[in-house]
């Protein structure tokens, strides 16, 4: 029975990677290589980029000076900083901005992310319509490379999403890891109209689709993905500009992390539950065929393989205490030798697995122009898996006793 | 936006392929595996055959001349640790494996029968511990035992351990179980007179053990390799 749900879920894990693995090819090979399309200064789009901040005195600064930077017509970018209402410096010292032209601070009672969001929206008048964290920070070209993305019948953007502190500790260099392997993903995923989020640090919109929707909700604290699996109800087309950079602050302490993929993996559930309609939907693709539906699935899959692997440690060391206290320091030699190494079907398939998510990593370090030989997937692999299910627990846990997953 | 049918089909392919080969090449490393352990067992009658024929024709020999034969005891050693983890992987029912395990004990007994005629001849005094053991079912407490042994052996250099699965339909087996009188409590451990039933631990079984180490049971010659 263990043995069915293991490769059950192998299978599903397998076909999903080869599916998708065949679609960035076809994807590949499909488009022809030209040149980057130069948009001239007067036919760009006017955009707004709202800042919604509360308690970031340590990066907003850093925030909007990355936004000062854009390679962008002044004229044709209004950054709009929404602090709402911070307890700390932030008011303060998105203020000292406020004389560049480009800049508007507007200040309100605490009432969350997406009202921040709404406020601005409802008082801008430009073609497109983005938010930056107020804990990340873009690349110069960043807008300018996203607007070539807005052909005909795409209404939202995402970005090529990278880690700004990644070298703080073990456990940013493994979430830089994380996001390599993300990035590719999504980019996988935005070939086949697959995006069911649209993330918080410079997603852009089209102003009018966006008002159209109306705008953001709660969405059980992930509205990025609330708007996003509207969308695509909508068959609004969301895709990914691999060449959209911008690098966000990630958690650098263990709860931290945790606190916050409890609320992403709660959030993903919740809002899935409330589009359920898009499962097993072919008229809306790969989404609701694969998608949204091994998404869901896998979180229990996911716990379910890690209470497998800790049976298996925790039966491994009760037996070698159990020697230990039979024989002593009378261990068995090391033996290294082909014959002992484990070539059942399972392990096989476990190699596999690894090697194609290997190669979805390798594929986002290359967007994201990392390097290569960075130890950060090693860290990822050997410790991420065993963490992970932590909060994926937890975050199913609270979805199935519809306990909300704090922000902070 | 619809895909086409097409797609989920080849990966659905694709996916039944990649098992299918991951099965192939599991079946492959396990073919390799059973002719590995052949392969040993082969090695290890000729060995004991080698070792008969030269202690035969060496009869007049005088004793100090016989050293022991660490090929052989190696060899088994090998052999008993792939059979395991064959036994582990495939399952007893395997036939390979079953097949094996006949051969194997025999092979036991004919280098126990052969240590003990070596050791008659120069008077020696062997030290050879007979271990019957189940399976998991009927045994809980064998995997212990054998690691205990396992730890004996790596002590006593000089005791060979010949290890027996109760329930063998091998007939010398069962005449090795009716002459030591070895009852169905498992695990069971026969060092000379002694016997264990039940878990014995490292000092019940060096209790049993005379204390002098190195004992000579093969000619010089054999430490020429034969194949």
């Amino acid at each position: 029975m263990v043995e069915h749900i293991t490769y059950g879920l192998i299978f599903i894990s397998l076909y999903v990677q080869i599916f998708f693995l065949l679609a960035v090819f076809e994807h590949s090979s499909r488009r022809k290589p030209k040149a980057t399309p130069v948009i001239a200064d007067a036919d760009l789009p006017s955009a707004t980029i709202v800042v919604p901040c509360w308690n970031e005195e340590k990066t907003v600064g850093g925030t909007i000076e990355s936004l000062l930077k854009l390679d962008y017509p002044v004229d044709k970018l209004k950054i709009v900083v929404v602090d709402d209402g911070s307890t700390d410096n932030t008011y303060e010292i998105a203020a000292q901005y406020a004389s560049d032209p480009r800049v508007s601070i507007i200040r309100k009672k605490n009432g969350g992310k997406f009202t921040a969001m709404n406020l601005a929206l409802a008082n801008t008048d430009t073609d497109l319509f983005g938010a930056l964290d107020a804990d990340s920070f873009v690349a110069p070209d960043a807008l300018r490379n996203a607007v070539k993305y807005f052909t005909d019948g795409v209404h939202a953007v995402t970005p090529a999403m990278g880690v700004a502190n990644g070298k703080k500790n073990l456990l940013t260099l493994m979430q830089r890891a994380e996001y390599a392997l993300g990035m590719a993903v999504k980019y996988a995923y935005s070939t086949q109209n697959a995006l069911f989020v649209t993330p918080g640090p410079f997603s852009l919109f089209r102003t009018k689709t966006a008002r159209e929707l109306g705008g953001w909700i709660h969405a059980h604290g992930t509205e990025d993905c609330e708007i996003a699996l509207r969308m695509q109800s909508r068959k609004l087309r969301i895709v990914n500009g691999p060449d959209v950079f911008v690098y966000t602050t990630v958690p650098r302490n263990v709860y931290r992390l945790y606190k916050q993929r409890v609320r992403w993996t709660y959030g993903f559930l919740m809002n899935a539950l409330s589009y359920r309609q898009l499962f097993f939907n072919r008229s809306h693709g790969p989404l609701g065929m694969l998608v949204l539906p091994t998404m869901v699935f896998m979180t229990a899959g996911a716990l379910y393989a890690y209470a497998l692997i800790l049976w298996h440690a925790g039966s491994g060391i009760g037996k070698w205490l159990i020697r230990i206290y039979d024989t002593g320091i009378h261990q068995p030699k090391l033996v290294i030798d082909w014959f002992f190494i484990d070539t059942s079907p399972i392990a096989v398939l476990a190699v596999v697995l690894f090697t194609i998510t290997l190669t979805f990593m390798v594929m986002g370090k290359r967007i994201l122009k990392q390097k290569l030989h960075s130890p950060d997937a090693i860290f990822y692999f050997l410790i991420y898996g065993f963490i992970a299910p932590v909060w994926l627990g937890a975050a199913l846990i609270r979805a199935i006793a519809g306990k909300q997953a704090p922000w902070r | 936006m619809e895909t086409s049918w097409s797609r989920y089909i080849v990966a659905l392919i694709l996916t039944i392929g990649v098992f299918a080969t991951a099965a192939y090449i599991s079946i492959q490393f396990n073919n390799r595996r059973v002719t590995e352990i052949r392969g040993i067992g082969e090695n290890v009658a000729i060995d004991i055959l080698s070792l008969e024929t030269q202690f035969d024709l060496l009869s007049e020999l005088p004793c100090d001349t016989i050293q022991e034969d660490s090929d052989l005891s190696r060899e088994l050693g090998a052999l008993t640790e792939r059979l395991a983890y064959a036994e582990n992987t495939l399952g007893s029912d395997h036939e390979a494996v079953q097949r094996l395990k006949r051969q194997y004990f025999l092979l036991e007994i004919k280098d126990m029968i052969l240590m003990r005629k070596i050791a008659e001849k120069c008077e020696l005094k062997p030290v050879l511990a007979l271990y019957f053991y189940g399976t998991a079912d009927s045994c809980p407490e064998c995997e212990r035992q054998g690691n205990i042994l396992t730890a004996l052996q790596q002590e006593r250099p000089d005791v060979r351990v010949y290890s027996f699965d109760y329930a063998s339909d091998v007939p010398a087996v069962r005449t090795l179980i009716a002459l030591n009188k070895v009852s169905d409590q498992l695990p069971a451990v026969v060092i000379g007179r002694n016997q264990t039933n039940g878990l014995a631990s490292v000092e019940e079984l060096t209790n049993f053990l005379p204390p002098t180490p190195n004992i000579a049971t093969s000619t010089k010659a054999t430490t020429t390799k034969t194949r």
